[in-house]
C-alpha cells in the first residue's frame, strides 16, 4: 500500500472505529436500561419466577440460575422409587423459559452481594441486578442426627431433593429381598412437603404388596402428628393392612444416631434395623440464603410476605421452602404461587407503584396407590401485615369416601401435575 | 391570587389520585388470580389429562359453575375447597379474564 493509501486507509478505520465504538456505546446505555433480574433457583419457585417476569414485563432482562440442566421435581418422585413411572416422568427442561427470553445459565451462584447488587457464580463471573430473588430450596441438618452427613447419604439417602437421590432409593428398593424392612425416618417441623414420607410409605407398601408381599415398612417419626394422618391411616388399614407400622415420638421417641455400618437407626428407646433406610434429615434454607446473609435464627429467611423481599437485605426477594411463609406449607405448588405474586410485586416496584394486596393457593395430591388419591388444598390472602387462611377454604379430602372418589382425585393427581410443570416449565 | 388556587388545584388532583392508587393497589391482579387458577388446570387453562380444561369458558357460565362449586350444589372432590376461598367479586375477575384472554374453544355448554 502506498503511504497515501495507507493513511486514508487508517483515517478510515479510525473513523468507522469511533462510528462502531459509539454504536456500541449507544447499544449498552440502551440494554443496561432495561431492568435487570436475576433468579437464583430453577425449581418451582424460581422457574415460576423467572418466567412471570418476562410475562408481566417483557422488557425485563431476566437471567435464571441453576446447576442442574434439568430439573427433577420431587413432587411424583415416589411414584419413581416405587417404580410406578421412569425417571424421565418428573424430568423437566429448560428450554419453554429460554424461548420466552430468560436467560438460562447452568452454574451455581456461590455469593449475592445485597450492597453491590451482584450475584457471583463460581465460575468467577458477577452478574449485576437491581432485583434478586433467591428460591435455593433447602438443605438438610446433618448434624442434628449423629453419624450422619453428606457422604452417608450415598448408602442412607434422603430422596428429598429428586434426581440421583430418587434413582438410588428405587434401586435400594429394587435389591432388597422379600421380608426385609423397609425403615422410614421423616423429619421434624418445619420441612419441605409434610404429606411427602407418608405418601412414600404408601407408594413402596403399594410395590411391597405386588412383588414383596412379605415385607414391612417402619416409620420412626419425631412428631405427633403428621400431614392428612388421618387419612392416610384409612387408606392403610384398607389398602395394606399389618405391613406398615408407624411409630411417632410417645411411641418411640426421636430418633438420634445413625449407624451406617449397622444399617440401624437409634431412638430415644430403641434401636430399629432396615434393610432399606430413608432418613429425612431435619430441614434449612438452602446454602446461599446462609452465606448471602438472608437467614434469621430458625434457618429460614423472613420476608415482607406482600412482596417476598426480604427483610434483612433490600432489594433481594426470597421465595418457596427456603423463605417464611407460614401459614403456606413448604411445597412446590407455594413456592410457584409466591413466584407469581413476586414476580407482580417487582414488575410494580421497578414501576415505582404500590405493590398490589396478593393472594396465594397451595393444592396437594398425595397417592397411597395407583388409582387412589387424596388432597389438600388452600386459598391464602393478606390482612395487610401477614399471609392469612380464607376462612371456609381449602381443607383436607373428606374421610369414608368410596373407590370411585379416590380413583377420582388419582386422575387428579396425574392431570394436576402435568398442568402445574407445564403452567412452570411449559 | 393564582398561586393558592394551584395548590388547592395540585392538592385535590392528589386526593382523587392517591387513593385511587392505594384502591388499585388494594386489589389482587387479575392476572394473579387466574395464576391461583392455571396452577391446576395448566397454562392457559388448556388442562391436561383428566384435568378438566377452562379455556375459552363463557365468562357467565364460569361464574355460575364457580358460585356453584363454592356453595355445594356442584358436587366436586376439591373445587369446592378452592372456590371458597374466592369473593363473588374475584370470581366475576377470573371469569371475565378467561373468557377474553384463553383461547376459545368449541364446547356445548
Amino acid at each position: 500500500m502506498s503511504e497515501f493509501t495507507r493513511r486514508r486507509f487508517n483515517q478510515l478505520v479510525g473513523t468507522s472505529g469511533v462510528m462502531a465504538a459509539t454504536s456500541i456505546a449507544a447499544l449498552t446505555i440502551l440494554k443496561t436500561t432495561s431492568p435487570r433480574i436475576v433468579v437464583v433457583g430453577g425449581g418451582f419457585g424460581g422457574a415460576t419466577a423467572a418466567q412471570y417476569l418476562k410475562r408481566f414485563n417483557p422488557s425485563l432482562d431476566v437471567t435464571l440460575i441453576e446447576p442442574n440442566q434439568s430439573y427433577s421435581t420431587c413432587p411424583f418422585s415416589n411414584t419413581v422409587i416405587a417404580g410406578m413411572n421412569d425417571i424421565s416422568f418428573i424430568t423437566q427442561s429448560y428450554d419453554v423459559i429460554r424461548g420466552k427470553g430468560v436467560n438460562v445459565v447452568h452454574d451455581i451462584a456461590v455469593d449475592i452481594d445485597a450492597t453491590k447488587k451482584q450475584v457471583t457464580l463460581s465460575n468467577g463471573k458477577c452478574l449485576a441486578f437491581d432485583r434478586c430473588v433467591v428460591a435455593p430450596g433447602i438443605d438438610f441438618k446433618f448434624d442434628s442426627i449423629e453419624g450422619n452427613s453428606e457422604a452417608i447419604t450415598q448408602k442412607i439417602p434422603h430422596a428429598w431433593k429428586a434426581g440421583t437421590q430418587t434413582l438410588l432409593l428405587r434401586k435400594q428398593l429394587m435389591a432388597m429381598p422379600d421380608g426385609g424392612v423397609f425403615l422410614i425416618s421423616p423429619p421434624s417441623n418445619p420441612f419441605r412437603c409434610p404429606p411427602g414420607p407418608a405418601e412414600r410409605i404408601s407408594l413402596v407398601a403399594n410395590y411391597f404388596t405386588e412383588h414383596k408381599p412379605k415385607s414391612k415398612i417402619i416409620a420412626l417419626d419425631p412428631k405427633k402428628k403428621f400431614g392428612k394422618e388421618g387419612l392416610f391411616k384409612e387408606g392403610w388399614q384398607k389398602l395394606y393392612p399389618g405391613m406398615i407400622e408407624y411409630r411417632n415420638i410417645d411411641e418411640d421417641g426421636v430418633v438420634r444416631e445413625v449407624v451406617a455400618d449397622k444399617m440401624m437407626l437409634v431412638t430415644d428407646l430403641d434401636k430399629v434395623n432396615g434393610d432399606v433406610i430413608n432418613l429425612i434429615p431435619a430441614q434449612k434454607a438452602g446454602a446461599i440464603a446462609f452465606s448471602s446473609g438472608l437467614t434469621d435464627k430458625s434457618g429460614w429467611c423472613p420476608v415482607d410476605q406482600r412482596t417476598f423481599e426480604s427483610t434483612i437485605h433490600k432489594g433481594v426477594h426470597v421465595i418457596g421452602d427456603a423463605s417464611i411463609a407460614s401459614p403456606m406449607p413448604k411445597s412446590g405448588v407455594s413456592a410457584s404461587s409466591q413466584g407469581k405474586v413476586c414476580a407482580a410485586a417487582i414488575v410494580a416496584m421497578l414501576k415505582g407503584e404500590t405493590p398490589n394486596t396478593p393472594k396465594f393457593i397451595n393444592h396437594c395430591y398425595s397417592l397411597l396407590a395407583p388409582d387412589y388419591g387424596i388432597s389438600v388444598a388452600m386459598v391464602y390472602g393478606y390482612d395487610g401485615k401477614n399471609i392469612t387462611k380464607i376462612n371456609g377454604s381449602g381443607g383436607l379430602s373428606p374421610f369414608g369416601r368410596d373407590v370411585d372418589f379416590r380413583e377420582r382425585e388419582a386422575l387428579y393427581a396425574d392431570g394436576w401435575y402435568q398442568s402445574i410443570t407445564q403452567n412452570i416449565w411449559g | 391570587m393564582r398561586f393558592p388556587i394551584f395548590l388547592l388545584a395540585v392538592a385535590a388532583i392528589l386526593v382523587i389520585i392517591l387513593p385511587t392508587q392505594r384502591a388499585k393497589a388494594d386489589q389482587v391482579p387479575a392476572a394473579i388470580l387466574v395464576g391461583a387458577c392455571f396452577s391446576c388446570h395448566g397454562d392457559g387453562g388448556k388442562g391436561a389429562r383428566a384435568m378438566p380444561p377452562i379455556n375459552g369458558m363463557k365468562a357467565s357460565q364460569l361464574e355460575m359453575d364457580m358460585k356453584a362449586f363454592r356453595n355445594g350444589k356442584r358436587k366436586s372432590t376439591i373445587m369446592q375447597r378452592i372456590a371458597a376461598g374466592f369473593t363473588e367479586v374475584e370470581i366475576k375477575v377470573i371469569s371475565e379474564y378467561i373468557a377474553k384472554h384463553t383461547q376459545s374453544v368449541k364446547r356445548n355448554e
